[in-house]
């Protein structure tokens, strides 16, 4: 109902989630650039890093330039991390429900896949082409326990920025640069 | 009447054979180590079988391909039931466990750093994980943070970031291409079929993904073994029966008595399965499989009666004229397998049994039910005419031959004595079925996976579980030492992850009170981006920790961290546990209080050396009894010794010709002359020791020849096994078989009765 009243307020501004989809899904450039700023409730200073994003031939590839290089590659829910020392960490993104929201809002922006977004959260579309916000809530089950929100702002197939909110007050948000 | 009972009687008996192998089906058949554990062992003895048995196999496996198929078999080893854990490059823990593992972190694990929780430490360990924090792997450690200022979760961590076993003897080698994978099960190494699962499992996941995997583990090398036996058994059999009924048929033209034939060993094998179960209650399956070889003799009992039977003699008639000789024949061999009944190693103890009940049920069947579902038909007798005819004619010949078969024992014993081949031989690796092919790959699975080595351990001992794990304790930074010097690839020790209740509680009492802690807390987070009330979970952690005291070594939650570990276990004199080894092993000795190095390799050796001393002590005892019973039911010594001159010559010769040839004698080639000395005691009572009709013997002769040919064709297929424990018994018998008969029929009228 919520979804459906969702695509309602979208289409009556002239932009569906089905647009943004075909939007997302037709954007000719899989690498964009990020800055990352990170607010963890028990620091007093806020943490950054920045690299490069790419989506290819369905992975997710993650590479950190600053303030250590690292990379990730992201292969449906696992996720192998290999650091500066080229020391290999496999793991499930499932293992945490902030990695997890990313992963899966990662694939949905570079790679057109909305349908995992869809089953996740309650999504709710506003704005128009040129400027539109999408806010995703958490449905259920460990990832409503941690997640209170993913906020992203975009123009056309282009995402400019995610915001993620935790419920324990942290608070990550990722500029967006398309080359 | 008569008729029609014959009739009636071999169907019959084949309906009770069948009902035989249905009852025998529901007998509890044993494949474990129990066969070759001694009913009294030692402390070592006892924690290397209690460990061999254990239910927690492990399967080695190499996947020689990409990430995505490993992790699609990965996946579907692990929705097997028997399979609890499937590790991928690395002995990385789960969620459950890492959480146990952190909240007693200062009870488990290594010993605490001197300066653990200086300010100078808290310091450098918080920076170290502000760092973390900001890199891409931070959300994961964002709770974890405010419970370790003292760096001591970062300190169990495994370099890569995850929770491991630290001390596996290092990490897994990786190679590109290729994906190391260790499940863990919850069955034991001898669980045979349960391990052909997990391997139907593997091969149809690799098989669907389209790579090629490597696997191995010490139940897959019992089950290698076990499917080698039963095919080469099955060619070996189907060969040998072919043989045997081409010579049978040749003999009595009558394909019906194949079945009458196989009726005593049938029924005898079946009721000493039977009985052996019910005194034991259950069967090993190797005592099932010398078993069924050990009473080769008692197809003897059949073809006697077929071949002496005159035309137009009743069954029963000449059952009653041979049983005498029969009785004497089986008595004889039946005082080796009592004696071996005796034995304190309970294989040897089921494999005396289980033959001396066969023999028993295999004569008295012969003698009393046999008779009628003899064949009409005797013996061609052509054959065995034709050479007699031959043999009688050069008297010279045969006696030049006799002396011949005194001297070649003297002098092979002789010259075995003064040889310089080796006259016995216990090493456990000549007794391994695995091939060189499967022990190579097994090795290169082992040092990819850091695995512990299976020959070497340190034994542990102690009074009580408390002494061992302080024992182990104190032997385990010794080792650590020797680690560090290179001297050991490195070590598994339960104490590394559990230390000894003392140690836990020394640690914590170590740690300063939650006052001081805060003080000192406050001072280093002087300038440092982290709020003063940042830690206020590792506050609670430390009360926490101080509440519960000593963790105990039953808490199950420890399972899965001490997966590779053994536990202390109570054996006959004291409790037992072991720290084992990986390679490289460079020390030679280890001799600690209450710890010492065990070669197991040399252990298994010792306790297969013991089994052959006792069974040539017991099998000696039962040749003296046979030559009594020989002695008694010959009336006299001269005729006892008369008999046992041909199985004495064969034994001797046999020994002889092995020993002189290179191949020194085990176990099995003891087991093996026991049936040689049978078939010498057989062929002397029914060649010169019986005879019917006139002295020309040619009844006699066919009989024994058809017996000899029989028993020289199955065993001489047996000898071509290349399984060593068959190969040996096959080589033995027929050898032994050959030269009974040989020096049978040149000495065959020596003193005959008339």
């Amino acid at each position: 109902m919520l979804v459906l009243a969702c695509a309602t307020s979208a289409a009556a501004s002239g932009w569906t989630l089905d647009e943004l989809a075909a939007a997302l899904q037709g954007r000719t450039s899989d690498q964009v650039r990020y800055t990352e700023r990170r607010d963890i409730s028990y620091l007093s200073q806020p943490l950054f890093s920045e690299g490069v994003m790419r989506f290819e031939d369905g992975v997710l590839l993650k590479n950190v330039t600053a303030p250590d290089p690292e990379t990730f590659e992201v292969r449906g829910d696992q996720v192998i991390h290999t650091d500066a020392d080229k020391t290999e960490t496999r793991f499930d993104s499932g293992r945490n429900p902030m990695l997890r929201g990313l992963v899966v809002t990662l694939r949905a922006i570079l790679g057109g896949d909305m349908a995992p977004l869809r089953d996740l959260f309650d999504l709710e579309l506003s704005g128009d082409e040129n400027a539109w916000q999408l806010a995703m809530t958490p449905r259920e089950g460990v990832l409503r326990d941690y997640l209170r929100v993913i906020a992203l702002d975009g123009r056309s197939g282009d995402v400019r920025q995610i915001r993620i909110d935790e419920r324990n007050g942290d608070k990550t948000v990722i500029q967006i640069e398309h080359e | 009447m008569n008729e029609m009972l014959r009739r009636l009687a071999l169907p019959f008996f084949i309906g009770l054979i069948v009902l035989g192998a249905l009852a025998v089906r529901h007998v509890p058949i044993s494949t474990d180590m129990s066969f070759f554990t001694p009913e009294e062992q030692g402390a070592a003895e006892d924690f290397l079988f209690n460990r061999m048995t254990r239910a927690d196999g492990v399967a080695m496996i190499a996947v020689n391909g990409n990430d995505a198929a490993a992790d699609r078999i990965a996946a579907r080893l692990g929705d097997h039931p028997s399979v609890t854990w499937v590790l991928r490059d690395g002995m990385a823990l789960d969620d459950k466990a890492v959480s146990f593992l952190i909240a007693h972190r200062y009870t488990l694990g290594p010993d605490l750093a001197e300066d653990e929780f200086s300010t100078d430490r808290m310091k450098a360990q918080i920076a170290t994980w502000l760092k973390k924090l900001g890199s891409g792997m931070g959300p994961l450690y964002r709770d974890v943070f405010p419970r370790d200022p003292t760096g001591r979760v970062l300190g169990l961590m495994e370099r890569d970031g995850q929770f491991g076993m630290r001390r596996d003897g290092g990490a897994w080698q990786k190679k590109p291409g290729r994906t190391m994978m260790l499940a863990f099960l919850n069955i034991g190494a001898d669980d045979i079929p349960g391990h052909a699962e997990i391997r139907r499992v593997l091969y149809d996941a690799a098989d669907d993904v389209g790579v090629l995997v490597t696997l191995s583990g010490p139940g897959f090398f019992a089950l290698n073994a076990s499917e080698r036996i039963r095919s080469e058994m099955q060619l070996l059999a189907a060969l040998a029966t072919v043989g045997v009924a081409i010579v049978l048929f040749a003999a009595f033209r009558a394909p019906i008595i194949l079945i009458t034939i196989a009726l005593p060993v049938g029924f005898g094998l079946i009721g000493g399965i039977l009985m052996t179960s019910w005194i034991f209650g259950s069967v090993h399956g190797v005592a099932i499989a010398f078993g069924s070889v050990m009473i080769g003799v008692a197809v003897d009992y059949p073809v006697h009666l077929a071949s002496f039977r005159r035309p137009d003699e009743a069954g029963y008639a000449v059952a009653r004229r041979l049983f005498p000789v029969m009785i004497l024949g089986a008595a004889t061999t039946l005082a080796g397998f009592v004696i071996l009944s005796q034995s304190s190693f309970p294989g040897l103890a089921q494999i005396g049994t289980l033959t001396a009940t066969a023999i028993v049920i295999a004569v008295l069947f012969s003698r009393y039910l046999l008779p009628l579902a003899l064949p009409e038909r005797g013996l061609d007798l052509r054959p065995g005419r034709f050479l007699w005819a031959g043999l009688r004619a050069r008297p010279g010949l045969r006696r030049g031959v006799r002396y011949l078969f005194y001297a070649l024992p003297l002098a092979g014993l002789a010259a075995a004595m003064f040889s310089v081949n080796a006259l016995w031989d216990d090493d456990i690796r000549h007794l391994r079925m695995a091939s060189e092919t499967e022990i190579r790959l097994d090795r290169e699975l082992r040092t990819r996976l850091g695995m512990p080595d299976i020959s070497h351990m340190i034994l542990i001992r102690g009074g009580s579980r408390d002494e061992v794990m302080k024992n182990q304790w104190r032997a385990s930074q010794l080792l650590e030492q020797q680690v560090k010097e290179g001297r050991l690839g490195g070590y598994l020790s339960i104490t590394d992850i559990v230390p000894p209740p003392s140690i836990q509680q020394a640690r914590l009492d170590r740690i300063p009170d939650i006052g001081e802690l805060r003080t000192r807390l406050n001072q280093v987070l002087v300038g440092l981006p982290v709020k003063p009330d940042a830690f206020d979970p590792f506050f609670d952690d430390i009360l926490a920790a101080k509440r519960h005291g000593p963790v105990s070594l039953d808490v199950p939650a420890l399972h899965d961290l001490t997966l590779m570990m053994s536990t202390p276990v109570e054996a006959a004199d004291g409790w037992v546990n072991a720290i084992q080894l990986v390679p490289p092993i460079g020390i030679q000795t280890f001799d600690v209080e209450g710890a010492t190095l065990i070669n197991l390799r040399e252990m298994a050796s010792g306790i297969v050396a013991d089994y052959r001393t006792e069974g040539l002590e017991l099998l000696l005892v039962g040749a003296v009894c046979g030559f009594v019973i020989v002695i008694v039911g010959r009336r006299g010594a001269r005729a006892g010794l008369r008999v046992a001159r041909v199985p004495v010559i064969a034994v001797a010769v046999t020994v002889a010709v092995l020993v002189l040839s290179g191949t020194p004698l085990s176990f099995f080639h003891l087991l093996a002359l026991v049936l040689v000395v049978s078939i010498g005691v057989d062929y002397e009572l029914f060649f010169a020791g019986y005879r019917e009709g006139p002295a020309a013997g040619e009844h006699s002769f066919g009989s024994v020849m058809l017996c000899f040919v029989s028993t020289f064709v199955v065993f001489a297929v047996l000898a071509t096994s290349k399984i060593p424990m068959l190969h040996n018994i096959g080589l033995t018998v027929a050898l032994g078989a050959a030269v009974s008969f040989l020096v049978t029929i040149v000495r065959g009228d020596e003193g005959a009765p008339s």
